[in-house]
């Protein structure tokens, strides 16, 4: 599996969430700006900041225009994966476990 | 322009001063300076100007030595503790982190995997100088600490705008640094809740020994009663907001522990009573009948 087929298979907010961290960190440690990465993979400046907040769906033209700028590791991608899931899990219990903490 | 190049012309002192001041050996002027070494001699003996003085090479020098940047400028930062990081001693705690020291790194190794991963190397390492640790220190994460430096970071990380939902997340993740180790392996070959409980009443030592923990199996139960004495904790003692966001941070990670396993979470009732010189937590899990194989609230 490659980092991409494993982005377009996690669809959550979760996911998103965390994958819009994880390529705001990835980002700026490339010492690029929004405009300068936005403008790359032709996305508007305020389109790009959504991605990176989790406000916009993952198409696959998308992952593959983020892979070629950023070099997903897929090791990386699993563990978001993963954060994704157990913070969905926490959000649900602290709807519905009484003993979460309040 | 003018103003601008005084102002360059200051900080460019400025620099020079602190890196004389430290005692930061010559030697290691690329790392702050981010050019060659012919480059950097030049700089400092005021060669050549063509080196821009920025914010950028103060944060590497904070970062560097791992202590806070307004300390290191405004002078009132522990210099035998600068000296020791120079020559190459990453793992000298600040005094705040040094008394009870009960803990292990390794505690705490999966909230740095955490922001490494979803903020970046560069805010993880601002992170810790900002708390007066080297950002090598975690290359030794048996090294031991006190539970106020715990506390420390979770409020680090809520002063810096983690909301209650993600710091809860990062309860919940221990994962991500235990999975790898023998005791991760033990909890991964749990078949139960029980089992994993089992395991970890054994292995509360491998955590920290703050807490004075026991352990009870009745049924279909288990009670675990944690009592901290307050008189060793006096950073805590004296921030009750600190105290609970570190027992929240403890009620949630006991809940996760049966994750290692494939297994839900389980979250115990508990119930706390703080007096003059300890906070005792009493917690009680229903492990009911979840077993491997059985449907999972989680899947990996």
């Amino acid at each position: 599996m490659t980092p991409t087929e494993l982005i377009l298979q996690n669809t959550t907010k979760y996911f998103r969430f965390y994958f819009g961290l994880y390529l705001k960190q990835k980002r700026t440690s490339l010492g690029m700006n929004v405009e300068h990465l936005a403008n790359s993979i032709n996305m508007t400046p305020a389109r790009y900041n959504r991605l990176e907040v989790g406000g916009i769906k993952i198409t696959d033209t998308l992952a593959e225009k983020l892979d070629t700028v950023f070099r997903f590791d897929l090791e990386d991608i699993y563990e978001l994966k993963r954060l994704a899931n157990v913070a969905q899990a926490n959000d649900i219990c602290r709807e519905l476990n009484i003993n979460y903490p309040a | 322009m003018i103003k601008d190049a005084a102002r360059h012309q200051q900080e460019s002192e400025r620099l020079r001063e602190l890196i004389q001041e430290i005692g930061l050996p010559l030697r290691n002027l690329p790392e702050i300076i981010s050019a060659d070494h012919e480059d950097c001699l030049a700089w400092w003996t005021r060669n050549d100007d063509k080196i821009i003085i920025t914010d950028k090479h103060f944060s590497r020098l904070t970062s560097l030595l791992g202590i806070e940047e307004s300390k290191l400028l405004q002078g009132n930062y522990d210099r035998d503790l600068v000296r020791r990081r120079i020559h190459g001693d990453f793992q000298s705690l600040p005094e705040r982190y040094e008394g009870t020291k009960n803990s292990y790194l390794r505690s705490s190794a999966h909230i740095i995997k955490y922001l490494r991963l979803t903020r970046g190397q560069l805010f993880t390492d601002q992170l810790l100088s900002s708390l007066n640790l080297s950002p090598l220190v975690y290359e030794n994460t048996n090294l031991q600490i006190n539970l106020t430096y715990f506390s420390d970071l979770l409020k680090a990380l809520a002063d810096r705008g983690f909301s209650q939902t993600e710091l809860d997340a990062l309860s919940s993740v221990i994962f991500l640094s235990l999975q790898q180790t023998t005791l991760g392996q033990k909890f991964q070959e749990a078949e139960s809740g029980s089992d994993i409980y089992t395991t970890l009443a054994r292995n509360f030592d491998y955590f920290d020994t703050n807490f004075e923990y026991k352990s009870s199996f009745v049924g279909k139960k288990y009670f675990l009663k944690t009592t901290l004495p307050l008189n060793q904790h006096k950073a805590l003692s004296e921030n009750p907001k600190d105290l609970e966001r570190l027992l929240r941070y403890r009620h949630i990670l006991l809940a996760w522990f049966p994750y290692l396993a494939g297994l839900s979470p389980i979250f115990p009732k508990a119930e706390i009573v703080t007096t003059s010189d300890s906070v005792e937590i009493s917690y009680e899990f229903v492990l009911g009948n979840e077993a491997k194989k059985q449907p999972k609230l989680v899947l990996v």
